[in-house]
Parts: C-alpha cells; sequence; structure tokens
C-alpha cells in the first residue's frame, strides 16, 4: 500500500501530462465499441483523408505559435492558394502551377513575417490585414466567381491511390515528419523554441530573432498553399472563400495537441494529435447521429476542457 | 477552483457524448443522411425543419449536419455516412465549381440521392438523380417585373433604384442579378449603385444601405433587396435615417420581418421562395427515387409575388 501510492502518483501525472493523448485513446476504444461502423476501413481512410489538408498547414502553424506569433491570414493563403493553382492548371500544366503557388504562398508568408518581425506591428494586426487583402485580392482576380480545372494530370493524381490511401496524406506525413526533424534536430528549430520562449534572452545571446520569426511566416505562407493545392487535387476547384475555418481550426488542433499559445513549447508530434482527435471527433459526431448544432456545442466543449485540462496541468507542475 | 470547473466541463462532455451515443434509432425504418452547406442560414433552418417533418412523415429517420460550406468536409461526411450505413442521401452543395467530385462520389455508392437549393456544376448536372431547386433565374424575374410594377403605381419624375445583392460569385445571387436585368432591360428604370454584396448579413446590408442614403439621400426612389435577412438590415438603416414611407422597399423571401413589413404597409411586395415546400418536395422526390419510380430531373420549387393581402396563403420563418 505504502510503495503504490508513489505509483499512483505518478499514473496520475502521466495521466494529465498526456490528457489529450489518453483522451483521443479512451474515445476510440469507446467509439469501437459502441459504433461498429467507426473502426471499418473505410472509415479510418476517411478519417486520414479527412485530417490531412488542414493538417498540412496546423503543422506550420505549430511552428509560429512556438516562436511566440499566430497567423490569421493562412485561410486567406489557403483560399488565394486554390485559386491561383486552379487558373495556373487550366493555363500552364500542373507542374508551374505547384511552383507558381508554392512560391507566392511562401512570399505572402515573407510579407507578414517582414512586417511582424522587422517592423515589429503585432502579428494580429498586420495577419488580419492581409488575410482580408488576400481574399479581396482572389475575388478580384476571378470576379469573385468560382472555377474548376479539367487537367488530366490533376485527375490522375486526384485518383492516385496506395491501398486506398490517397497522395494528400502522404504529402501530410512527408511534411510532419519534415517539421518534426526541423525543430528537434536542427539549430534553426532550437531557436525558434527560444525565440519564442524569452525573446529578449534569445536576441541577446546572439540568436537571429528577427530572422527567425520571418522565416517561420513564410514556412506557414508555403505550407497553406500547399495544403491549397492539396484542396484543389481533391476538390478540383477554386474559389476565394474555400478554407475560410482553416486558421482558426489550425490555432485550435495545436491548443488542443498541447503546445502553449505564449510559445517557447510544444511541437509538431502534439498538433498531430491534435488534428487526429478534431477529426475522430467530427467523424464520431457524425456516426453517433447527433445534429449540426450539437456537434458545434461539443466541439467548444472539447476545446474548453482541453485548455483547462492545461491549465491544471501547468499548475500541478508549479507546485 | 480550476479542477472543480474541470470536473464539471469534463462531466458534461461526458454526459453529452453518452446521450448522443445512446439515442435510440428508428427500428426498422431507413435513415437518410443529409450535408447542408447552408446549415446555419437563415433559409436553412426552415428547410431543414422541413426535411426533418416530412422525412418523419413518410416513416424515415434523418441525420442532418453541417457541411460549413466545405466541399471536402461534405465529401468526408458523405462517406462516414457510408459507411455507417445509410440508406439514401440528401446533398445540398454550397457552390457550383466544387460540386463535381461529390456528385460522382455520390453515384459511386449506388444509394439513392438527391441534390437540393444549390445547382450543381453544369458538367455534373446530367449524372443528378433529381436536383430539388427554385428557378433562380425566374425570382430575379419577378423582382424585375414588381419593379416595373412600382413604377407604374407610383408614378414619379425618376425611377432610381438602389439595388443590395448577396454573395459575389454565388451562383444564387448571380442568377437573381441575371432576371432582374432580363426584365429590366430597355426600361428607363437607373439602378444608381454598382453591384453591392451584403453576404446575406444583415448588419452588412445595414452599412450598404447607409452609405447609399449619404451618397444619393432623396433621389432614391425605390430599394430592391435579395433577401429577407439582409431587407432587415437596410430596413434598419432606412428607419433610423427617417427614410420610411419617403421610398419604396421590395425583396425576396418569406422572413417574419417581410411578412410585418407588408402587413405594416411599408413593404410593396416580396417574391416567394419557400425553405418548406423545398425541404418537404426533397424528401418526397427522394422517397420516389428510394421506390424507383419515376421522376423529374430538375423539380422547381414554387415562386411569385407576394402582396400584403397574401400573407396567409404563406409559411412565414
Amino acid at each position: 500500500m505504502i510503495q503504490s501510492l508513489p505509483d499512483k502518483k505518478k499514473i496520475v501525472t502521466f495521466m494529465l501530462e498526456n490528457a489529450v493523448s489518453v483522451f483521443l485513446v479512451g474515445f476510440i476504444i469507446f467509439m469501437v465499441f459502441t459504433k461498429r461502423s467507426f473502426s471499418t476501413w473505410d472509415n479510418i481512410v476517411n478519417i486520414i483523408n479527412e485530417s490531412s489538408i488542414y493538417g498540412i498547414a496546423a503543422c506550420a502553424m505549430t511552428v509560429v505559435i512556438i516562436s511566440g506569433e499566430f497567423d490569421l491570414s493562412a485561410s486567406s493563403v489557403f483560399g488565394w492558394s486554390t485559386v491561383l493553382f486552379t487558373l495556373c492548371c487550366n493555363t500552364i500544366g500542373i507542374v508551374g502551377a505547384f511552383f507558381i503557388t508554392l512560391a507566392c504562398g511562401a512570399l505572402f508568408g515573407a510579407f507578414n513575417g517582414y512586417l511582424v518581425a522587422k517592423i515589429r506591428i503585432p502579428a494580429f494586426v498586420v495577419t488580419l490585414g492581409t488575410m482580408i487583402s488576400i481574399k479581396g485580392l482572389a475575388y478580384v482576380v476571378t470576379k469573385a466567381q468560382p472555377i474548376n480545372t479539367t487537367n488530366a494530370t490533376l485527375r490522375a493524381i486526384g485518383n492516385f491511390h496506395i491501398g486506398d490511401i490517397s497522395i494528400i496524406p502522404i504529402v501530410y506525413l512527408a511534411v510532419i515528419l519534415l517539421f518534426f526533424w526541423f525543430l528537434r534536430y536542427t539549430k534553426f528549430g532550437r531557436d525558434i523554441y527560444a525565440t519564442g520562449g524569452n525573446y529578449e534572452v534569445a536576441r541577446l545571446s546572439g540568436i537571429n530573432v528577427v530572422f527567425s520569426k520571418f522565416m517561420v511566416f513564410t514556412m506557414l505562407g508555403a505550407a497553406a498553399a500547399l495544403a491549397g493545392m492539396m484542396y484543389g487535387v481533391r476538390i478540383k476547384a477554386g474559389w476565394a472563400p474555400y478554407g475560410q475555418d482553416l486558421s482558426l481550426y489550425c490555432i485550435t488542433a495545436t491548443i488542443i495537441g498541447g503546445t502553449s499559445l505564449l510559445g517557447g513549447n510544444g511541437g509538431v508530434h502534439k498538433t498531430v494529435i491534435g488534428v487526429l482527435l478534431l477529426a475522430v471527433l467530427f467523424n464520431a459526431l457524425t456516426l453517433l447521429g447527433v445534429s449540426g448544432s450539437m456537434q458545434k456545442f461539443i466541439r467548444g466543449l472539447v476545446l474548453i476542457t482541453v485548455i483547462m485540462l492545461d491549465a491544471v496541468v501547468v499548475k500541478r507542475q508549479r507546485e | 477552483m480550476k479542477k472543480t470547473f474541470l470536473i464539471v466541463l469534463s462531466l458534461l462532455l461526458v454526459g453529452t457524448m453518452v446521450s448522443a451515443a445512446g439515442k435510440k434509432e428508428d427500428d426498422g425504418a431507413k435513415k437518410i443522411f443529409m450535408s447542408s452547406a447552408y446549415y446555419t442560414a437563415p433559409y436553412g433552418a426552415p428547410l431543414q425543419e422541413a426535411v426533418k417533418e416530412k422525412a418523419a412523415a413518410l416513416g424515415y429517420s434523418v441525420q442532418i449536419v453541417d457541411g460549413e460550406e466545405n466541399a471536402d468536409k461534405q465529401l468526408s461526411q458523405f462517406k462516414a455516412a457510408v459507411a455507417d450505413g445509410y440508406d439514401a442521401l440528401i446533398y445540398w452543395p454550397g457552390d457550383q465549381a466544387s460540386s463535381p467530385p461529390l456528385v460522382e462520389y455520390l453515384n459511386s455508392t449506388k444509394l439513392p440521392w438527391v441534390a437540393l437549393n444549390t445547382v450543381v456544376d453544369d458538367s455534373v448536372i446530367d449524372l443528378v438523380p433529381c436536383m430539388i431547386a427554385s428557378d433562380e433565374v425566374e425570382i430575379g424575374r419577378w423582382l424585375g417585373r414588381l419593379i416595373i410594377k412600382y413604377f407604374k403605381d407610383n408614378p414619379g419624375k425618376t425611377k432610381n433604384v438602389i439595388y443590395i445583392e448577396g454573395s459575389p460569385g454565388s451562383s444564387y445571387t448571380e442568377n437573381l442579378t441575371i432576371g432582374v436585368n432580363e426584365i429590366l432591360k430597355g426600361s428607363d428604370i437607373n439602378i444608381l449603385n454598382d453591384h453591392q454584396y451584403a453576404q446575406y448579413d444583415p448588419t452588412k446590408a445595414m452599412v450598404i444601405m447607409e452609405d447609399m442614403l449619404t451618397k444619393f439621400g432623396r433621389s432614391i426612389d425605390l430599394v430592391v433587396v435579395q433577401d429577407g435577412g439582409m431587407f432587415q438590415g437596410a430596413y434598419s438603416a432606412i428607419q433610423a435615417a427617417g427614410y420610411v414611407g419617403k421610398l419604396g422597399l421590395l425583396c425576396q423571401g418569406q422572413d417574419l420581418i417581410v411578412r410585418e413589413k407588408l402587413l405594416d404597409g411599408e413593404l410593396y411586395a416580396s417574391v416567394a421562395q419557400d425553405p418548406f415546400t423545398e425541404g418537404a418536395l426533397a424528401v418526397e422526390m427522394l422517397d420516389k427515387v428510394i421506390k424507383g419510380e419515376t421522376i423529374e430531373k430538375w423539380v422547381a420549387t414554387p415562386t411569385g409575388a407576394i402582396y400584403a393581402a397574401d400573407v396567409d396563403k404563406y409559411r412565414w420563418f
């Protein structure tokens, strides 16, 4: 009995510190026993596909949040990229479309990064402005009309599957590995943690904090563009309003995963759990027959619960 | 305090999930699944209620989810529904351009399905078993006819109109404007403003109307608004500026505010687009598809002018 007390405390600490993963595992077990259709291969593939497109941008948003910032304009870069990619696919072909869209997304991100890192304008103001203007630009270019494409190569890529898994989850996996390696095993990745943890201390330690912040926004711009192109691969259309909930989704997934909005800690592996939890939750609520209105309520409830859980864990650690 | 709050939240979450999971499905009833791109739109709520009512009347159970104007999300929702063994599907698309992959997927399921409200892309329209939608251009034509009739009933020196539209790029908005322009072509009616989009948002419509009143003031003879929700916003601006009764008002829709202003004599007329009929028709047509009966490829929701004397003939929301 005396020996079991520390073990019990360890288990409780472990459960609290990994609460989201524990909740996810528990929820999956609950669903497997409640709904037989949840664990069918088709549904598992559906969950993977559903989480992949926004997941790509969520990985990059995590890096921005670790650096102590956030970006509201990712949703507009996403919408713009669906438009540009579709237009380019219809004119110059898919290879040119890919590189132009990616470069354009990175350019938008770099513009945000320059204003935030160099000019020192708050990210909220900068990205709010670019969010509105990029969306406006997409409306102007398309005369507000949605456009679609019948590009044969794009269609072939969209129909390409490896064991029912489309190309989008494969791209998502590559992005996860890239960001995981970048944050954990490169000096630049560690500089981003230091910049987000304490900006002044990082600057005085010789870290190029301006460059770090500039680069995280550029990476997010490129990732949002890549996500927009993946949406184009799946839906074969582009329109300015597409992905308007992307920024909020990415921030939500990052927070749920356990990365602090204050910066300096967290990781892409945590965000992957957050993205997966959201996808499983959306899917499960649909399978459980929950109406659209109730789904919104439950999603909000999960977010608040996880944030509260995080606050309890932080308090426990301090004590 | 934090711990207590967390425990309460967790219990609430678990309770909600368990009650959702524990819902009994109707024994033997066929299950219909509907993904609504405009779940939270004012027009969506009565339409979805009508779907539920009609489905219950015909002995079906129905689940309606929010597609959030996101074709990718709608595709995932349909895939989840198919995995869960639903018997029939209703698809309310968000826009035309993104509809082809969904239409192809829905056909690949071999399940009975119908499309509702937003007309799908031309490239796949022949692949849809049944499209239940308003003839949007015809609604626009009715607005045009009422504009002409208004000036016939209220002759003046000028025929200046402010015209407030819905969302840029939305097929509904565009088609209404096509219908209006078709009727007004060659007339001496003058639309004062360029395209002004309030995006079906009453607040945006109010701001646009305030700007229009500032810019054109007493030279405005008639204000035309593309839907009842936006009419509410525009009316607030007109009322605040003291212009009620000094200019004509015309809109489309069956919102309660429209009924109220028709009865007050402040609104000249409205154009019918009945979400209740549209929702009920969708389930009726789906029922016929399920039973293998022959149906028309396009079922149009009835439309026409509504005057104050007609309000009791319509349902309002």
